[in-house]
């Protein structure tokens, strides 16, 4: 092992000092003198290896010099196997329509993306799709078809068709579904239909009346979509109240928005209080002109993460925590859990995290039938195309996409973010080609909101909590 | 004239590919059909398709009830433990009882499925055999010593499932037989009793026994084989992986290897490695570790085309494989050959007769010279 430039970052708390070691994979607690020494001579540890306390991180294994010399993805070799035999999630976009035109939609226009059109998805690419994935999951145990839009429910008849085909064609696999709607469409004979065969349903829901309908308003008559949404679900409650489970909500907050407002109204409003719910900012990828968040938002949302980090402390009743702001525990808890999995050393050859394979995590097929790696990627973005129904997966637009980090490779293997990174294709995609400069702008954010994940993990650490 | 039984094997899956691969050497039974569920896409395909391997000369069908016009016999296989028993297994052991057919169970039901299964055949005239449910006599007396064997052993184990173990065991056997040996086998599959050895004992498996009266037992059931069978050799297959992968992934904890190992000494070992870029340093930190936990001696690797599919695996909490091409491992099996590993590919034929070979050569050395 090199020791003289450690590949580590330094970083901490009001309570500690910290050394995140990138060969280890690790987070040390250390000493104020240590971490001052390290900071002093980060670029060559010879004159501080003698130190008792440098000498035993040395011993130890930690602040290890040793970068990664290849950046390439561990499943680039085995793509085709991949790609053969582990696909398990499918998702459909039957219509490019929609009967909302809501004003954040990457389809609205605010996006370097595709626009609302009159494509629907055929039968016939559908069910070739279908097909598609039960000859290529081999080695899935679950496969999942989602129904996604424009809105999916304009296409109703098509959903109950490749339902009832996938469901012939499954015995030996368990065989889920899940839909994106709006909600506006969903009438008693598809609620029964969802009910009886148990599909998960993710309906877009920004917040109460006055939030929700600032963006999600009708096509035709421009009024917001709330009334119609909550009319329809209290005949699915009223209908089918155990299935209620299967509902959960995807909430856009819009940062010039009142956050308190939007995180009351989950917690509290009747017919979505229990459920589950999702939430994100306005996307940024691929938007002509960014959203910038309001101060009062800001400061609004961190009070109620630090609620948050006080009632899993065990100082504050979960009745007085903000269901939306749960996500950023949440996000602590998988930096526990998976990402920080202690490690010997980088190898020689690893790619940077973020990126998942193209088609086999899941694998988006558009309404003329080509594959995109996910709903996020522009459609307007030829890169991003990794195959269709007829020609199945081009394994070059899949290793390219795979190995985003390539574009950018001194920069990453000399990153101390290596192995947290979650910049991925939709990153670097610059609408003409794939770009190492469009990924390397999103560099400093991954950053800075790793060492402040960092910061936050550490502090709850400092407490006591236990993930 | 072959009184032969015409066998339907259902659901056909990697878990039965060494069974086909090897059909000739099975006792009693001519498989005439391989039918799997619609789901897995496995339809028209030739049988290696399961494993990666290569053709086996016999197309895989997902239309159960017209196989059944083609048969004497279903087996229904391992795989069924993971299907829906009264809506998907149920009804077919009904048709095949239907139509006289004799059923095989293997040891993946559990006893209430094998009750449903037990009252249809006996409504409809038909057999109805479980597999892996051996009635043993009572193994235990006496006190907890372990007693030596006086035959060599042959132990074949994996760091996890699908490490084409039951390849590597049915591929010693065939080589064995050739030699003019006389072999006994325990398999680490109930598909075991097809091919007329053991199947692992089902003491091993279940909560009836302490962890120290099931290593007792298990050397009282080797010395009990040894002593009708009288081989000239014994090879024993070990059910699932040998050592936990990481916290995440306990594999079984790889307490059935530890128990076998302190109940048999073997002279000889086969470990079978799930697909990885292995370097010298993997291979012989896993001998070590083998050494030390297990206090066995690896002679060879069978490098398997299956790798574990780690992302999943750490997603789901449960190993997860993706299947490669039986082609795509040579390469790998010669980087690690060129370091001094004797590693294996058990799918290619002449490597199995190989790894077979060498296992014999060795004994046959060790008997040349034995202390008395």
């Amino acid at each position: 092992m090199q020791y003289n430039t450690p590949h580590i970052h330094l970083f901490k708390t009001p309570g500690g000092y910290y050394i995140y070691d990138v060969n280890r994979n690790t987070i040390v607690r250390t000493e104020k003198s240590t971490y001052e020494k390290l900071k002093s001579n980060s670029s060559d540890l010879s004159a501080v290896e003698g130190d008792e306390d440098i000498r035993e991180l040395l011993d130890r294994g930690y602040l290890s010099s040793n970068k990664v010399e290849e950046i390439e993805h561990h499943a680039t070799s085995m793509l085709g196997f991949y790609l053969e035999n582990k696909v398990s999630a499918l998702t459909l976009q039957l219509t490019q329509q929609c009967n909302l035109r809501c004003e954040y939609c990457v389809y609205s226009g605010s996006y370097h993306n595709r626009g609302h059109a009159n494509n629907r998805m055929s039968r016939e690419t559908a069910l070739k799709a279908i097909d598609f994935l039960f000859t290529h999951s081999k080695d899935a145990k679950r496969l999942n078809i989602g129904f996604y839009g424009g809105e999916p429910l304009l296409e109703f008849k098509l959903i109950k068709e490749c339902m009832e085909y996938a469901m012939k064609k499954s015995e030996g696999k368990l065989l889920t579904f899940g839909i994106t709607t709006n909600g506006t469409l969903l009438n008693d004979e598809i609620a029964d239909f969802f009910e009886k065969h148990d599909v998960s349903v993710l309906i877009s829901l920004d917040g109460p009346k006055e939030i929700h309908d600032k963006n999600r308003k009708q096509n035709i008559s421009g009024c917001g979509s709330f009334d119609t949404i909550m009319e329809n679900l209290g005949k699915l409650r009223e209908r089918h109240p155990a299935y209620m489970k299967k509902v959960s909500f995807s909430v856009v907050v819009d940062p010039t928005s009142n956050y308190t407002c939007v995180d009351k109204f989950f917690t509290s409003y009747e017919l979505v209080k229990d459920s589950k719910k999702v939430s994100s900012l306005i996307s940024s990828r691929y938007a002509k002109n960014e959203t910038a968040a309001q101060d009062s938002f800001i400061k609004e949302r961190n009070y109620e993460v630090f609620k948050v980090y006080l009632h899993k402390l065990g100082r504050l009743d979960v009745k007085h925590t903000s269901v939306l702001a749960i996500d950023e525990y949440n996000r602590l808890k998988n930096l526990h859990d998976t990402s920080l999995i202690p490690a010997k050393s980088l190898s020689r050859k690893e790619h940077h995290g973020g990126p998942c394979i193209p088609g086999v995590s899941r694998f988006f097929v558009n309404a003329k039938g080509d594959f995109y790696p996910c709903e996020r990627v522009s459609e307007t973005s030829d890169m991003m195309k990794i195959g269709s129904v007829d020609t199945g997966f081009d394994l070059e637009s899949v290793d390219r996409i795979l190995n985003i980090g390539r574009l950018s490779k001194e920069s990453c293997r000399n990153c101390w973010a290596f192995r947290l990174c979650y910049v991925c294709v939709s990153m670097a995609d610059d609408l003409t080609q794939l770009s190492g400069e469009k990924k390397i702008s999103n560099c400093r954010n991954v950053r800075r909101s790793t060492e402040q994940q960092f910061k936050n993990y550490c502090t709850l650490r400092e407490f006591g909590h236990a993930f | 004239m072959d009184n032969k039984e015409r066998l339907l094997v259902y659901p056909y899956g990697v878990e039965l590919a060494a069974v086909i691969r090897h059909r000739d050497m099975l006792c009693g039974y001519e498989v005439s059909e391989l039918v799997s569920p619609p789901g897995w896409g496995f339809a028209g395909k030739d049988a290696g398709f399961v494993d990666g391997s290569n053709g086996m000369g016999i197309i895989i069908a997902d239309d159960f009830e017209a196989a059944l016009h083609n048969c004497d016999t279903v087996l229904f296989g391992e795989a069924c433990s993971h299907m829906d028993f009264i809506r998907v297994i149920e009804p077919k052991i009904q048709a095949a009882a239907d139509m006289g057919k004799n059923i095989i169970l293997t040891a993946a039901f559990d006893s209430e499925s094998c009750k449903i299964a037990e009252s249809i055949c006996q409504e409809k005239g038909v057999s109805c055999k479980q597999l892996g449910c051996s009635r043993m006599q009572a193994l235990l007396h006496g006190n907890e010593e372990i007693l030596e064997l006086l035959t060599p052993v042959v132990f074949v184990l994996g760091i996890t499932e699908r490490t084409n173990k039951f390849e590597a065991q049915l591929a010693l056997r065939r080589r064995v037989q050739q030699s003019g040996y006389r072999i006994s086998q325990v398999g680490s599959t109930s598909s075991a009793e097809l091919f007329g050895f053991h199947s692992f004992p089902s003491f091993m498996k279940g909560h009836a026994y302490s962890e120290q009266q099931k290593i007792v037992m298990f050397n009282r059931y080797i010395k009990k084989i040894e002593a009708e069978e009288k081989p000239d050799l014994i090879v024993i297959g070990i059910p699932g992986g040998c050592m936990p992968i990481s916290s995440k992934l306990p594999n079984g904890f790889g307490i059935t290897a530890f128990e076998v190992s302190r109940a048999v000494v073997p002279d000889a070992a086969v470990l079978g490695l799930p697909y990885d870029e292995y370097e010298k340093a993997h291979l012989e930190g896993l001998l070590s570790v083998i050494k030390n936990r297990l206090g066995i001696e690896i002679d060879c690797f069978s490098l398997s085309n299956t790798k574990l599919d780690w992302d999943t695996a750490l997603q789901e909490g449960n190993m997860s494989y993706v299947t490669l091409d039986s082609k795509f491992i040579e390469n790998r099996k010669v980087v690690c050959r060129e370091q001094g590993f004797p590693v294996y590919n058990v799918l290619n034929p002449g490597d199995a007769s190989d790894m077979a070979d060498s296992i014999i050569g060795k004994l046959e050395k060790y008997a040349a010279v034995q202390p008395v």
